[in-house]
Parts: structure tokens; sequence; C-alpha cells
């Protein structure tokens, strides 16, 4: 192989790669629009809105089939904005999947069989994208990984930091683990997944407040601590995994 | 925004295959005259050159081992390595072709499996194409859901060569999903129509009692697992029912698990114990392909009795004779159906739902009706499968409802699928770097960097791979992707922006521009096991001009029989009534059926022949009205006697 990769932060970066800043925070124009009438109801009769851009009525609010210049703003913008959400960490997860399914039935390709190429094609990218921030905002790790780096935070191959008394605890816990396996511990592995778990649901609840703040005040301090603590639950998970 | 075209349904199988539309009335399987819609996946390549597909090839692959294609779906898309355990089962000739492409050896001829499974395709278009009366040019074409992307290509480019526009690929269970769903919406306006969705199988499935009547268009939000094993291959998906939306969750399978194994442990078997009885090893084609008949006879015969006597004449007075039951056969083929059951744990794992969540199991796929396969599905899962749906039909039904869906006649039904395996490329050091996970919602994106390695480097070789495992060896290479145009630029300075894009049929397009010069960097796409496009346009240039010259043949073979009829009809008439007729005429005939018949053996310009059988025709016009009359006279002469 010839190629050398540059900016490789594991499977998950190009993903999480945060929209240029403007585009990233640009209202959802054509989108609103739909927003209320629309969105909120799930059997979603699909009510013709105006693209912003050029005024033409259509019918999927997310792509404009007359200039395609929402698909622009598609691709650069903010996940909680594209399915109408506050950004935040909490999230209904019940109406972010009726939300996705509701715009799915406007801009699936399958919705554009009898169209031209290009609106095919637009279809796909705008699907494709829309697909992207549903995987991000329905996990709750990507979703708050997903809060930082679009607030300028940094990712976790730049900034590989955990809390201080992490890595020694993480290492007893896998010598531990390993013991328990050998000996055929049972009660003892459970007990230790318990311990694990407990620590993982107070790293969330850390991440969880650490997020409420980043909305109110984003400075470097808050960031690099929400950097930390999602490091620190990437552990806690590999452990999970192991057990 | 409806197209207006009719888009058809073909479910391609490993062992039979269908087509279907969708109307107003809903999805039907185009039939033959007697009502069969299955066409076998079986093509027969006589030695004259004549091809047969169907119930025809397959009665006659005994006697034509060689040349008698069948489970053709499982090479598609496959390398020779990946069939190192495939091959040995297998009647006819594969041979290695250019990179990792295989080859069918036929006396010679080398077919790639597209080109064989686009014969099984034309054969279906041209079925519906009687059934309309109209040419028809699109379809909609379902595959496993555990296919990779290079099978999904073999078979998308399978259409291509059979002349067909294939408008979408969907996966055989979601195509079954959305069959039982709509079936299931249809119910009430089902009992008013003797055709449409759902076909219960009566004949074969014990359905529950009010598998039809008593169902209800599922709860939104229920969950339901497709259970798909078919003749090559299986795939389980877990689908969520939301409305119209048919949400696939997450997907597992196998490519090379389905009846043909379940065939494959009863011929084991059979071989074995010859050998342990008579010392003789029967593994010559003739006897792999009677075998192959035989063994599938009897498990179907197991399917619904307890046992099945076998009785195999090997010559010489050596008769192998033996019953075998149906707990053995079970426990022959016990391995193969817990395969089945631990990559349903997986999916129901990846979904991260609880088996006692599902709501319903739907089977599909002809080897559901084997019973064992039956008892441990609901076994695992807790609950009575549902049967009441046609396995070999409901998959082509499915496939032309989407078919409705794409051409915009009906929009209260959208299927959302998943990506079955994880995409990444080659890293340095031979690592397999994941782009994009398993059971992603497609379409999805990724998008990675890229730079140079050496000074001036003004092409980047990507290699793409399709896998869980963590070394790029360990996975599958869809294909070498060679960006090239780079400006030349000192090493590790130009930025390439590659994006990775999975398309509603499971395909990977591939784009790359290079950011600092924002130059759009032209991609050589070198598929691992596929096609090139320019291979691809080969072929299509070939079958075009090989149909001209199959038509050309076809019409020579007419046109010869016809000179024989002709000859001897004027010789039997010159026989009778040539005395009636100048003798100069009389020698003038005989001497042009001389002519004729000499010219229809030595030319092969079918068009000088149809010349010279138009002339002949009007030379012995006198004869024919001689002989018209003449038997006239005597039909009624011979009347007059009767009369006194």
């Amino acid at each position: 192989m010839f190629a050398r990769i540059v900016n490789r932060r594991g499977a998950m970066s190009a993903r999480l790669r945060a929209p240029p800043p403007t585009a990233g925070r640009r209202r959802a124009e054509c989108f609103c629009e739909t927003d209320a009438s629309s969105m909120t109801d799930n059997t979603l009769t699909v009510m013709p809105t105006k693209c912003a851009t050029c005024e033409v009525l259509q019918q999927a609010p997310l792509v404009c089939a007359d200039c395609h210049s929402l698909l622009a703003h598609v691709q650069g913008a903010d996940y909680f904005e594209l399915f109408g959400l506050t950004r935040r960490y909490h999230i209904d997860e019940a109406e972010l999947n009726s939300k996705y399914l509701a715009i799915s039935r406007n801009i699936h390709p399958d919705r554009f069989g009898g169209a031209g190429p290009e609106m095919q094609s637009f279809a796909l990218r705008a699907s494709a994208a829309i697909n992207q921030a549903y995987d991000v905002l329905r996990d709750p790790h990507r979703r708050a990984e997903y809060l930082l780096e679009s607030s300028g935070g940094k990712s976790s191959a730049e900034d590989k930091r955990v809390p201080p008394d992490l890595l020694g605890k993480v290492m007893m816990l896998r010598e531990e683990i390993e013991d328990a396996r050998a000996g055929g511990d049972t009660a003892a592995l459970s007990t230790m997944r318990a311990t694990i778990e407990k620590d993982r649901r107070a790293a969330q609840q850390r991440i969880s407040d650490l997020c409420a703040e980043l909305t109110a005040n984003d400075s470097d301090a808050i960031k690099g601590e929400l950097r930390m603590q999602l490091n620190a639950m990437k552990y806690l998970d590999n452990l999970l995994a192991q057990l | 925004m409806s197209t207006g075209e009719l888009i058809l349904g073909i479910d391609l199988g490993t062992t039979f295959s269908l087509v279907a539309y969708a109307d107003a009335r809903g999805p039907q399987v185009i039939r033959d005259a007697d009502g069969e819609g299955r066409v076998p996946s079986v093509i027969a390549f006589a030695p004259d050159g004549k091809v047969t597909i169907g119930w025809e090839a397959r009665r006659h692959a005994v006697e034509n081992p060689l040349h008698t294609i069948y489970s053709i779906k499982r090479l598609m898309g496959l390398g020779i390595k990946d069939l190192e355990k495939e091959l040995p089962y297998l009647a006819y000739r594969v041979v290695p072709g250019q990179r990792d492409v295989i080859k069918i050896d036929i006396d010679g001829e080398l077919l790639t499996p597209q080109e064989i499974s686009a014969l099984i395709l034309r054969e279906l278009k041209a079925r519906a194409e009687k059934h309309f009366g109209r040419p028809l040019r699109k379809a909609v074409i379902t595959v496993p859901a555990y296919f990779d992307d290079a099978q999904r290509q073999a078979t998308r480019d399978a259409g291509k060569l059979a002349g067909l526009e294939v408008v979408r690929i969907v996966n055989e269970p979601t195509a079954a999903a959305l069959a039982y769903g709509i079936g299931l919406r249809e119910v009430p306006k089902q009992k008013l129509r003797a055709r449409s969705l759902p076909i219960g199988d009566k004949a074969k499935c014990t359905s529950e009692s009010d598998a039809l009547g008593g169902s209800q268009a599922p709860p939104d939000g229920s969950i339901i697992a497709v259970y798909d094993l078919g003749g090559g291959t299986f795939d389980i998906s877990i689908l969520r029912l939301t409305g119209d939306v048919f949400e696939v969750i997450s997907t597992y399978g196998d490519t090379h698990l389905g009846g043909d194994d379940f065939d494959r442990a009863i011929t084991l078997l059979v071989q074995r114990e010859i050998h342990e009885q008579y010392g003789v090893d029967i593994d010559s084609p003739t006897t792999r392909q009677a075998l192959r008949n035989f063994s599938e006879q009897v498990k179907i015969r197991l399917s619904t009795e307890a046992s099945a006597s076998i009785e195999l004449d090997l010559g010489d007075g050596r008769v192998y004779r033996r019953t075998i039951t149906r707990q053995e056969f079970e426990s022959l083929t016990v391995a193969l159906v817990e395969r089945t059951i631990n990559a349903c744990q997986q999916a129901i794992s990846d979904a991260k739902v609880r088996p006692e969540q599902i709501g319903q199991i739907v089977l599909v796929g002809g080897s559901t009706r084997i019973p064992l396969v039956r008892r441990r599905v609901e076994e695992y899962f807790g609950r009575k499968p549902y049967t009441a749906l046609n396995p070999d039909e409901v998959v082509a039904l499915g496939a032309a409802v989407q078919g409705q869906v794409l051409a915009g006649e009906r929009s209260d039904a959208l299927l959302l699928d998943v990506t079955p395996l994880s995409l990444g490329i080659e890293t340095m050091g031979g690592a397999m770097g994941k782009l994009i996970l398993r059971n992603t919602r497609i379409p999805c994106q990724a998008t990675e960097m890229f730079t140079t390695f050496v000074d001036g480097q003004s092409n980047v070789k990507i290699n793409v791979l399709q896998g869980e495992r963590e070394l790029a060896a360990d996975c599958r290479s869809l294909a070498t992707f060679d960006l090239s145009g780079i400006p030349p630029m000192p090493a590790g300075i130009p930025k390439i922006e590659v994006q990775f894009l999975i398309d509603a049929n499971g395909i990977l397009n591939v784009t790359a521009r290079e950011q600092r010069s924002g130059k759009e960097a032209s991609i050589q796409v070198i598929p691992s096991h596929g096609l090139t496009k320019d291979e691809i346009r080969r072929i299509e240039e070939e079958s075009i001009r090989f149909a001209r010259e199959d038509m050309t043949a076809h019409r020579m073979i007419d046109l010869r029989n016809q000179v024989e009829f002709d000859t001897h009809k004027t010789e039997q008439a010159l026989a009778k009534f040539g005395h009636m007729l100048p003798p100069e005429e009389r020698l003038s005939l005989e001497e042009s059926i001389r002519v004729l018949r000499k010219l229809a053996k030595s030319t092969d310009d079918a068009d000088k022949l149809h010349r010279a059988l138009d002339e002949f025709g009007k030379m012995t016009l006198n004869l024919a009205n001689l002989a018209i009359t003449e038997s006239l006279r005597e039909d009624s002469a011979e009347r007059e006697k009767v009369k006194s």
C-alpha cells in the first residue's frame, strides 16, 4: 500500500468530524418550515413546503427538487437541527426515531425512483447524511462526542487524557478479571461487572452534567473535562466487553 | 411520481428463480401454462450450441453433467480460493480466470458466473414479456442479505448482461418482510380476491389454522424476524415495522449454507457406505449429478415421511440398498441447523433485542420445510413460526411490491435496510481500518483523508475491504482503488479526501478529491472478484453479436427444414402426376430439386436460400395446381364408388 493515512482517529473519526462552524450552526430553513406541522405527526402526510432558497413548492423538506440548494445544507447541518431537536445531551429517543422515519419517508432514494439521475444522486447523499446524523444522535456516547467536537473540542486521538486514578484501576480490574476467569470464579466476575457498571453510570451522569454545562458555557476547561470523561467511558466499555 | 413503467420483481435463487409483478390487485408471480412459477436455475449447453434453461435442463442434468450448470449463485462474486470447499461437489468444471475471477469451462468455452446468471434472467424476462406481450426492461433483483459488495455487483452485472436495467438490489429477507407486512395489511381485501398476497402453500406447509384469517396488521413498533433458508444461502434479519416503514435493525447470515448442504449430507453418507461395502468410489461427474438429484429427493421425502428407502444399482449385480430414517437425516444435518441458530443469536444480539421481544418469526425459503429446521427455530424463539406464506414465492412477491414503490405506483411502504458487513481499508501494516460498521443503515457514508508517501507521487492505491476480522488478509478485498492525477507535491502534503458511499443497493461508490488543488482525483476501480466496466461492455457486445449469429443459425435450420419438406412433397407429386406435365417442365423441376438441395447443404447465406426457396415455390405452382385438382377428382370418384 502506498497510502498513508493522516488524521486516523479510529473507525469513527470520519463520522464524528465536526462540520465547519459556519455551516454547522446555520439554521435549517426549509426543514424548519415543516418542523411544527409534519414532524410531530407520526403518520405524516407530507406537507408541501417551500424551499427557502428558490421558493419552489416541494414535497421533500430536505431536498429541494428544483434547486437542490438544501442538500448542501443537509451535508453540513447541525445534527440536532436536522431533526428539529434542541441541541442537548438528553433526547427523547422515541421522538428522534419518529422524526427520523418521517424524514426518511421524504428523502429516501426509493422515493425518487422515477426522478432523473441528478435528483437520485441528491436523494442518496441526503439520505446518507441523515442516516449518519441519526446513528450519532441515538448512541449516547457518540452523541456526547458530537456535542463536544462540534463545539470545537478535541477528538479522542488529539487528547488522550483520562482521569488520574483511572488507568491504575483499569489495570487492576483487568488482572482480577483474568484471575477470576482462570479460577472459574463466576461470583467474583459478576461482582466486578456490577462495580464497573456502577462506575459507568457515574461517568455517564458526569458526561450528562458536563454536556449541560457545555451548552451554557463552552470553556476549554469544561471541554477538557468532558474529553477525559468520554475517554474514561471507552476504557470502562472495553472492560465490560471483556467480561 | 409515477413513471408508468412496469418494474418486475425477480428472485434469482440458487435452485429456483421466479419473476413477479404487482398492480392494483397486488403482487403476483408469473406462471407457465401449468401454473408453475418456479424456473429451475439450471442451464444446459448442448454440443450443438443449443442452450436450454429451467425444467428441461434440470431433467437432462444426469445425461449431460459437464454441460449442465446449477447452483451458479453460490459462485457469484467469488474467487477460486473462496470456493475450495465447494468445487469438489460440482459436476461441471470451474477454472481460474483473470485476477480472482472464476470461469465455468464448457468444452473450452469459458463463461463467468455473471454470464450464466444472465441466461436465467433472460429466461425470466422472456417469460414476463410473453405474459404482457410487450418488451420489459426494468427489474428489482433480490440477493441474500449477507451478500457482500462483490456478490451484489456480480448480480447487478448479470442483470445488465441480460438486457435489464436493475433499478434496485433488494435483500431477500427484507423483500419477504415487505410481502408479509403488505399481505397482513391487505387481508380484508384478500378475501375478495383470489390470487394476490398472501398465498398460503397449502400443499406443503402445515400452516397455523388462523394464520390468514386471524392475523391483523402488526402493532406499530413490533419486531419480526425473517428466517430465510434457501437452496444455497441463509439469512436472518430482524426488522421493526412502524406503520409503512420496514426498518431492518440487524442482519446476519451465511452465503454458503442452504438446501444444497442438506443434500450433500446424504450424498456423503451414500458415497461413504458404498465405498465401505464395495470398495468403489462413485465420483464421476455423472454420478455426482445423479447423487445430487437422488439426495434431494430423499431429503424432500423425509420432510413428510418418517423414512425413505434408497436403492442404487451400481452395475455388475451390485446393488446398494438401505433405509434412511428422518432421525438419521436429522443427526446428519443438525450441525447445519445449529449454524443457522448461532446466526440468529448473533443477529438478535446485534439488534439489541431479546428473543421474547420478537413478535413474529417469518419462515422463507424452500429449506424451511425441513421439520428439524422448524422445530429448532420454534425452540430457539420460544414460539411457533409463521408459515402461511409460500416460502418459494414470497421473496419474488416482495420484490414486485418494491418495484411498484420504485415506479412511484405506491407510497405506503418504505424499506430501510442495513449493510451486512463492515467496510474498511487496508492501513499501513496490513490492518483493517473500519470506516463503516456492519448493520449501519444504508445509504451511508464515510470520509477518509489520504496523502502521498514519496515526493511527487501522483497516485495512491487504496485496498478496500469488507469483513469483521482485524487483519486485512482475513477480510475480503473488494477492489483496489487507484487514485491518480494528484498534482506533484512533496510527500505528505497532498490531502486527498476519499468518500465511501454505500447506496440503497448495498453497493459501494467511491469518490475522491485532492483538497489543496480542489481537483477531482480520478479513480480506477480494479474489482478483486468482479468484472471491470470494460469487461462488461465487451461481454455485452459479444452477446449482441452472438444473438445475431444465434438468430441466423436458427433461421438457417428452419429454412433447411423447409427445403427438405418442399422438395420431398414435390418429388411425391411428380411421381404421381408428373406424366401429366410437359416433359421439359418435368425435367426442369427435377433439376431444380437437385439444385435447391445442393444449395441448402452448401450455403450459410439465409437470404440466398430464402430467395431460392421462393423461386422453387413459383416453379412448382403448375404441379401443385394439377395435384390438387387430381386429388379432388380422385376423392369425388372415391365417394361415387362408395355411394354405388
